[in-house]
């Protein structure tokens, strides 16, 4: 059976095919467009997914889309009512592109396509998440979370898992979003919703949460476990340009407009200190949501955590530290992209029958990197020169792009597109940084060690090892030299290497025995995307002041 | 004469966008970024072709678009900046529902139908011609917003800038079109051409048909929602949308789940 699933239309839109139950292709559309966060109908990424497995769209059993547009839009309408009349503008535009577009959704993915309508399937969103984080685990059985922004009506869902049976438990209702709420308050930072949410989290780690009160305020929780949104306070119910109402900025002070001076060092560190609030409430409501599921699935001592709100590094920390499950998963990409990838997975276990996939361990499943060298590529005699070249370079205390294999699939790289540089103290991320014009304090960085050293530097936590490898939880330094590239909450964004799942980049840490630790970001400039292929990351390289570029087998170096 | 007319009627249609200086600033923005996404895709057919000199006018031409991205891009950055406008409000007006970074609908043209990978839908020489006519056109439209922009010496300069960059495009598009005929694919070119000019045509007239909609549409939804769905719009805000946990919604069988709209 081979099935395509599809996510559009909410931050960024993807592609994923799976074929006799096993993930082929997954494509994102922002790499092929170089639009950030990419919306737009993934036309690209499929043909993309369609031309690496050799199938066209007539080959396709089903084309799943990864939400119900028809209960979606009954959300949509039922808010905009709601908020009467305040919603008076943003009525008229939603419903503009509701009426026009989204409703007829199954006409146009099947005329995007070529595929006939009557092969064009729904699922609801959270049980995409859901199959997205509990399908491609290794676990045989577990109690699902899912924490997104919205798809139907459901933003918070609680499952249990078993085989490739998935029950959902209970479900929080539109407009109590977390997600949402999140970002909701990045807008009111200055920062752009749906893209910076992870800049937030960063500017959480330099302050304090001494707003925690006022700003628990916004989210008051329930004593059942669940939470509501206080809906004085936002917009974002029924309003997508401006997601917070002047009345939140007389509960925990005034908005940031985008572009001041973030105040978040010295003696005013109220921007972080708000960030920091936010956080500590997001992960308050969260652990509340856990024991409530914990009630729900006695017995289960495995937890997949899914959903938007999963890429946030601090949140599974503190999940996995406090959340009282032994083992904690989190899937490669947990949030939109991997979402497309979820509902074709729900589509081949829950309604064709099919089996669950084997446990996806890497999310790079996209195209290769060219065959062919560009202009000025210099041969480094075997692949396995790469990770020595990259390690002799970082020792020289070069900026290095490396580049290799297949693209992979979310909005960070954590192995084929990366930017390397040493780390050798506190200006080391910003230097990194200003090689690729992204002098940025809250561009988030990662601290890559070896496997076999991270118990040195970092207290790396046994419950949730996927996610240490593929660096997806925020462990805190237990060395100077850790703590010297950590944030100033004492963690650090790590990424644990192991020779099994990246032997490349465990070589070229290994290389470096006197210096274990480097830093990891993805490979893009600024305001653009990662780099898709070897023109791609030479065009960058060009524009950028690194020392090189290492690609396949190959270096473009300025020396 | 008719040019004439055509240019006069350009102006007029065109001054509300640069008499309001959100409009200005969303438009050079959108500017910015079309230059680049041609500049990615001139790159890329640069790749493509098997003639080393086109390769190096394709290249050449790749990196002029990018420049003007990074010239429009500035120059909005300034703009806003004198003007007050916040930063990353650019968009705002025509972004869609759901929280989404996808680009807006372009509100004016400059080099509009660039798409990723052009070239290998076309083939060489239509993608030569597509070229050819859409920098003449964008000769033709820079030239007019160089004039509505006279009280603006800053932006004035920029579309000057430019414009000298887009005679040296039309005119090695040209030499190869011209190249090309005298090789005897005389109809092959001109079918090119008129196929380049037709799907401009067309796309103009969708956009121009989008936007008359568009806007017919929302006047006719924002009476609606003040006429017809009031009492309904009442009536819902005393009904406050349920909170805490709540049952999901039985699925359907495993056979009619996936058609389920």
């Amino acid at each position: 059976m081979r099935v395509l699933g599809l996510s559009a239309f909410h931050r960024d839109s993807a592609a994923a095919l799976v074929a006799d139950g096993e993930v082929v292709a997954a494509a994102q559309e922002e790499r092929y467009t170089g639009v950030l966060v990419d919306s737009s109908f993934p036309r690209r990424a499929a043909r993309a997914c369609l031309d690496a497995a050799g199938l066209t769209a007539g080959e396709l059993d089903a084309v799943v889309f990864y939400e119900k547009p028809l209960r979606k839009f009954e959300r949509v309408l039922a808010a905009q009512l709601g908020a009467f009349p305040r919603s008076s503008r943003a009525f008229a535009k939603g419903m503009f592109l509701w009426l026009g577009d989204r409703l007829w959704l199954r006409t146009r993915i099947a005329d995007e396509l070529s595929v006939a309508p009557d092969r064009v399937a729904f699922v609801e969103h959270q049980r995409a998440h859901a199959a997205a984080a509990f399908f491609g685990s290794p676990l045989e059985r577990a109690a699902v979370l899912t924490l997104d922004d919205a798809g139907e009506w459901a933003t918070v869902a609680l499952a249990r898992a078993e085989g490739a049976r998935l029950e959902t438990l209970k479900e929080i209702g539109f407009p109590h979003s977390l997600g949402l709420w999140y970002s909701a308050f990045a807008q009111f930072l200055g920062l752009e919703p749906g893209l910076d949410e992870a800049r937030l989290e960063v500017l959480a780690a330099h302050g304090t949460p001494r707003l925690r009160d006022e700003v628990a305020g916004t989210l008051p929780a329930r004593p059942d476990g669940s939470f509501l949104v206080d809906e004085r306070l936002f917009r974002f119910p029924y309003d997508a340009e401006r997601l917070c109402d002047d009345r939140l900025g007389e509960r925990v002070g005034a908005p940031r407009p985008p572009g001041d001076p973030l105040r978040m060092a010295g003696d005013d560190t109220r921007d972080a200190d708000l960030a920091a609030s936010v956080q500590a409430v997001l992960e308050d409501r969260v652990l509340a949501l856990v024991a409530r599921l914990r009630e729900l699935a006695p017995g289960e001592d495995a937890l997949c955590l899914g959903g938007e709100l999963a890429r946030n590094r601090a949140l599974v920390a503190r999940v996995v530290a406090d959340g009282g499950f032994d083992r904690v998963f989190v899937p490669p990409v947990p949030g939109e992209p991997g979402a497309a990838l979820g509902a074709a997975l729900e589509y081949v276990t829950a309604v064709a029958g099919g089996p669950r996939p084997a446990p996806l361990v890497r999310a790079a499943w996209g195209e290769s990197v060219d065959v062919r060298a560009e202009e000025g590529a210099r041969s480094l005699g075997g692949a396995d020169e790469a990770p020595r070249e990259v390690a002799r370079r970082l020792d020289r205390g070069q900026g290095v792009a490396w580049v290799r294999g297949a693209l992979e699939l979310g909005p960070e790289s954590c192995s084929t597109r990366l930017l390397l540089g040493p780390a050798d103290g506190p200006g080391a991320r910003a230097g990194l940084l200003e090689r690729v014009q992204r002098a940025d304090p809250l561009a988030p960085v990662r601290v890559a060690v070896s496997a076999e050293r991270a118990a040195e530097h970092f207290a790396v936590p046994a419950a949730c090892p996927e996610a240490v490898r593929r660096g997806q939880v925020a462990l805190a330094a237990r060395s100077d030299a850790a703590r010297a590239v950590s944030l100033p909450d004492g963690r650090a964004w790590a990424q644990v290497v192991d020779a099994e799942l990246d032997p490349g980049l465990h070589a070229a840490l290994a290389a470096r025995a006197d210096a274990p630790l480097a830093l990891v970001t993805d490979f893009h400039l600024r305001s653009q995307a990662i780099v898709r292929s070897e023109a791609d990351a030479v065009e960058a390289f060009q524009r950028s002041a690194l020392d090189a570029l290492v690609v396949e087998d190959r270096v473009y170096a300025r020396d | 004469m008719e040019e004439g007319i055509k240019t006069a009627w350009r102006r007029w249609r065109e001054r509300g966008t640069w008499e309001d200086p959100q409009r200005k600033y969303r438009t050079l923005l959108s500017f910015s970024e079309t230059e680049e996404d041609g500049g990615k895709d001139l790159v890329r057919a640069a790749r493509r072709v098997a003639d080393p000199e086109l390769r190096t006018h394709l290249e050449r031409h790749a990196a002029d678009e990018i420049r003007h991205a990074a010239i429009f891009r500035e120059r909005a950055a300034s703009f806003a900046a004198e003007h007050g406008l916040a930063a990353g409000t650019g968009d705002s007006p025509d972004r869609p529902y759901d929280l989404s970074g996808a680009r807006p609908g372009l509100e004016l043209d400059a080099h509009g139908f660039f798409n990723a990978g052009l070239v290998d839908e076309l083939g060489e020489l239509e993608y030569v011609a597509m070229l050819h006519v859409a920098e003449r056109k964008a000769a033709e439209l820079f030239t007019t917003y160089r004039d509505l922009n006279a009280d603006d010496p800053d932006t004035r300069e920029v579309f000057e800038s430019i414009l000298r960059d887009e005679k040296y495009h039309v005119a090695y598009t040209g030499t190869f079109l011209d190249r090309w005929r005298r090789e005897g694919r005389g109809p092959e070119v001109d079918k090119a051409l008129g196929e380049a000019k037709d799907s401009r045509m067309w796309s103009a007239w969708k956009r121009l048909g989008m936007r008359s909609a568009a806007g017919f549409a929302h006047v006719v939804l924002f009476v609606l929602y003040w006429t017809l769905l009031l009492p309904f719009g009442l009536f819902a805000r005393l009904r406050e949308l349920p909170a805490g946990w709540q049952d999901p919604r039985p699925l359907p069988e495993p056979a009619r789940r996936g058609g389920e709209y």
